[in-house]
């Protein structure tokens, strides 16, 4: 195998350019997953509410925007929207409207599982022993619904860092728009420049999703741990 | 029956479920201070039913619930959540399963009675040294028997400082071997004047601690006798039939 196409990646103009990429990609990521986990939150509180109203609501919600595409609700804000209502929106902040819905309905519905995970009887015998209904969510079924989060939280984040590569298709230039284009622009002199630049923004996105899992393990070994303190 | 030193009253309770069942058809009965009192019954009869209207778990149709003249439920009365002088053991001991045995302990007193943390430990521990279980405070509820579960459930029901105690089934759940050592905890606490009102379905027990026997079936109370006589000589033939569900002497003669 000939390594000589490698010598792409060591030329700093293509790195640096690759690296800005990497920051659309993750400025993108981190916030809507960001505001996706707090409005998530909120709205897994409301989709466990005992007002039907609110809760056939929030279910029409999330099934709508989990039966459409993404790259189909992109096209729908970015092109659509705007011209519908004027509103003059950028590649990035269409993007950021629709990860940031599509991750807050997401996460609503994991919220809602694992708060009604938690077995009946925590709460029934929280309640016989004198606990408010704010101190048996607090102490009782907020830890051990938290506790359930974890897991599937992280899979959603990652599945919301990787998906944020469609945005590229509005024309928002992130990090695997910037690896095609460096490819394309040197289709002569690097004919085989893409398995190099791919290879890079595999380990780029692999850097950015591992610490995460790490981090999660982590917090499931502690919580799982015989002794704590 | 002296009302005067009646701790726990129950009083023409009923409860009527929205599907029109009668759980609860018209119950009085007294808890005296001191007095371990037994509700027996065929399932379905409504014993359970009774003890999560002492203390709120179940709201009640007609009648009242009081404690020392204090009302502890009533009809229409709103409950978020219970009174802490009424602790209560379940059969399925679920315990906190976020938390180790400690904080399972200390919960309640130091978040719902905002007493010191350091004086709720003091007394968890003194209590686990009673139930055997002083060297497993920092196990969580999942590396414990069902035995030693049910156990620390009983302490936590304790850490409160309740007046009554509310025992609904509470060796159902557990294997044969296990049901020995929850039992000798409530016996102890028997011995130190705690005063119970459980529904068991050990009968031998039932008939070496309880004071009075409650015979219930349909959400009424069939009959009440003192526990050696309601073994020995029950009043009713509805009692004497629950009791011989229970009877193995004469199957083997039968066969034989």
């Amino acid at each position: 195998m000939d390594w000589s196409g490698a010598d792409i990646l060591f030329n700093p103009r293509i790195l640096l350019r690759l690296l800005q990429g990497l920051w659309v990609t993750i400025s993108l990521s981190l916030i809507a997953v960001g505001a996706s986990l707090i409005l998530g939150t909120l709205l897994g509180l409301a989709m466990t509410s005992r007002n039907t109203v609110v809760r056939a609501v929030t279910r029409i919600y999330l099934e709508i925007i989990r039966i459409v595409p993404q790259l189909v609700l992109l096209f729908l804000v970015y092109f659509g929207l705007t011209r519908v209502s004027q509103l003059n929106l950028t590649g990035y902040q269409a993007a950021l409207l629709v990860f940031t819905a599509w991750g807050t309905a997401e996460m609503g519905d994991l919220v809602r599982g694992a708060l009604q995970a938690v077995p009946e009887h925590q709460e029934r015998t929280a309640f016989a022993l004198g606990l408010s209904p704010s101190q048996r969510f607090r102490h009782v079924i907020g830890p051990q619904a938290v506790r359930a989060l974890i897991p599937p939280t992280v899979n959603l984040v990652t599945r919301m860092i990787k998906t944020t590569s469609i945005v590229a298709l509005i024309g928002v230039v992130e990090v695997v728009k910037v690896g095609q284009q460096i490819i394309d622009a040197n289709r002569f002199e690097h004919p085989d420049a893409a398995l190099w630049i791919y290879a890079l923004i595999f380990a780029l996105y692999f850097v950015i999703c591992y610490p995460i899992s790490i981090m999660s393990r982590r917090l499931e070994k502690r919580w799982t741990t015989t002794t704590r303190r | 029956m002296d009302h005067d030193n009646a701790t726990l009253t129950i009083r023409d309770v009923v409860k009527t479920y929205p599907n029109g069942v009668r759980a609860v058809d018209g119950i009085s009965l007294e808890v005296a201070r001191g007095e371990v009192k037994v509700l027996l019954g065929p399932s379905g009869c409504g014993k359970s039913t009774i003890l999560r209207c002492v203390n709120g778990l179940e709201s009640i149709s007609e009648g009242s619930v009081s404690l020392d003249g204090d009302v502890l439920n009533r009809p229409g009365m709103k409950h978020t959540r219970a009174d802490a002088r009424v602790g209560m053991v379940f059969q399925s001991y679920d315990l906190f399963a976020h938390l180790n045995v400690l904080d399972n302990l200390v919960l309640a007193p130091t978040v719902a009675q905002r007493r010191a943390r350091g004086a709720a430990i003091e007394q968890a521990r003194g209590l686990l040294e009673r139930v055997g279980l002083a060297d497993r405070q920092r196990d969580f509820p999942r590396q414990l028997s069902g035995g030693q579960q049910q156990r620390v459930a009983i302490v936590r029901a304790l850490m409160t400082n309740p007046d009554i105690l509310l025992l609904d089934e509470i060796t159902a759940s557990l294997d044969p071997e296990m049901v020995r050592e929850v039992l000798d905890v409530i016996i102890e606490l028997a011995d130190g004047g705690m005063t119970m009102l459980m529904v068991t379905h050990e009968l031998a027990f039932a008939r070496a601690i309880a004071d009075e026997i409650v015979f219930l079936d349909d959400g009424a109370i069939i009959e009440r006798s003192p526990a050696h006589r309601f073994f020995s000589d029950p009043q009713t033939e509805r009692a004497r039939r629950f009791l011989h569900n229970f009877e193995f002497e004469d199957i083997r003669r039968n066969r034989g």
